[in-house]
């Protein structure tokens, strides 16, 4: 009897302390987050922290939007939503691809430092399909994901059959970080968002440099 | 009741936590609350300060907290060298960091009464502390240690997991 109403006890307790910091008021959420970005995680790695806070709850996320600054501001990427948004103008951000070419696959990483051996933190994957007249890329946050209904699905880059002309295919319209809904129908059919033209003459027909490449997000 | 006086000679200020335990302190330790000096600033003070959002067991640790940072804030007793600000500094550091060594429960509490009382020193040191316990979780270690419901929909679950694992990759 006495272990039943300390077990009740132990889990009103436990309820309580559910309701405790689920309850957190958002300004302090937002103060909490802010000082999780100011103790280390300006950079990567370790700012894979602020979107451990971004994915606790829908409180924590909202106050983690409302601190961590969108890339063209700070010109740091947080979200995967920050591969999205415009680079800064004032600066590039540096990164590098790492191919591999039996799976026609190919790796993009942000630099972390400015040395040879640098494992780099990884952004997205494009796979490349050719279809008869053109070549398709598809682009993912997932290695292992590549299908467009995926939630990794960012978008695909498509080329005609020379090779010297790009579109670029979005997958969902811009994120705002606070919102985690998308629906298939806007993932898979999402607009053209850009479109790039590549002009080579027969002599200098070059491929994209290797690695590593600088490039404005 | 007349302003009561501390054995320095410097004026008592009474606290009364919302279960009805008296704390007195002195005034300086009382004023790191900017809501308390600005009822001591109105001269509402007297014969005591109810507060009734805060329960006795954390008004203590709130009370032993002001009593430590205004015996060693600048120029309490009077000595103002460089030496003795660095060690007083050193001494101050030591004593927050066991001071919010505590369980998850009580921090929150703490942080709480620190935002309702307004003592800006011990809301950061709360926060500071939670930061350093989120750090280098997973947002489910992070629930665990907090005790936070998950109240996403599944299909925002979803979208969480994939920017999750993006962002803890290592490919």
């Amino acid at each position: 009897m006495a272990v039943r109403a300390e077990a009740a006890a132990a889990a009103v307790e436990e309820e309580g302390e559910q309701g405790r910091w689920s309850g957190l008021l958002p300004e302090l959420v937002a103060e909490v987050v802010r000082r999780v970005e100011a103790s280390g995680s300006e950079r990567w790695p370790a700012r894979k922290d602020l979107v451990s806070c971004a994915c606790v709850c829908r409180r924590w996320r909202e106050a983690a939007a409302t601190v961590v600054r969108p890339l063209p501001e700070s010109g740091i990427i947080t979200f995967p939503s920050s591969l999205k948004q415009p680079g800064t103008k004032d600066f590039s951000i540096q990164c590098f691809i790492k191919r591999n070419k039996k799976k026609s696959t190919f790796y993009l990483y942000l630099s972390l430092l400015n040395a040879t051996i640098d494992k780099g933190k990884f952004l997205m994957v494009s796979r490349r399909f050719r279809w008869g007249t053109h070549t398709e890329y598809i682009i993912s946050l997932d290695d292992d994901d590549l299908s467009q209904g995926s939630n990794a699905y960012v978008g695909k880059l498509r080329s005609n059959f020379w090779g010297t002309n790009f579109k670029i295919y979005d997958s969902q319209p811009p994120y705002d970080g606070a919102k985690a809904s998308s629906t298939r129908s806007t993932q898979r059919f999402g607009g053209d968002q850009g479109e790039c033209f590549a002009q080579w003459s027969a002599l200098q027909l070059k491929r994209p440099g290797r690695t590593p490449s600088r490039r404005n997000l | 009741m007349a302003a009561a006086e501390g054995s320095d000679g410097g004026k008592m200020i009474v606290l009364i936590s919302a279960d009805g335990q008296r704390f007195e302190l002195p005034e300086a330790a009382a004023k790191l609350s900017q809501i308390v000096l600005y009822m001591i600033e109105d001269g509402c003070c007297y014969p005591s300060i109810p507060l009734p959002k805060v329960d006795g067991v954390i008004l203590a640790k709130i009370v032993e907290y002001c009593n430590k940072h205004a015996a060693l804030s600048s120029g309490a007793d009077g000595s103002s060298d460089a030496a003795s600000e660095r060690s007083k500094e050193r001494e101050l550091k030591i004593f927050d960091a066991e001071f919010i060594d505590v369980d998850v429960t009580t921090l929150f509490d703490v942080m709480m009464a620190a935002n309702y009382l307004n003592i800006k020193g011990l809301l950061d040191l709360a926060c500071q502390r939670t930061a350093d316990l989120i750090k280098g979780k997973s947002p489910e270690q992070i629930r665990q240690t907090f005790g936070i419901k998950n109240d996403f929909t599944p299909e925002e679950e979803a979208a969480i997991r994939k920017e999750n694992a993006w962002a803890f990759d290592n490919i």
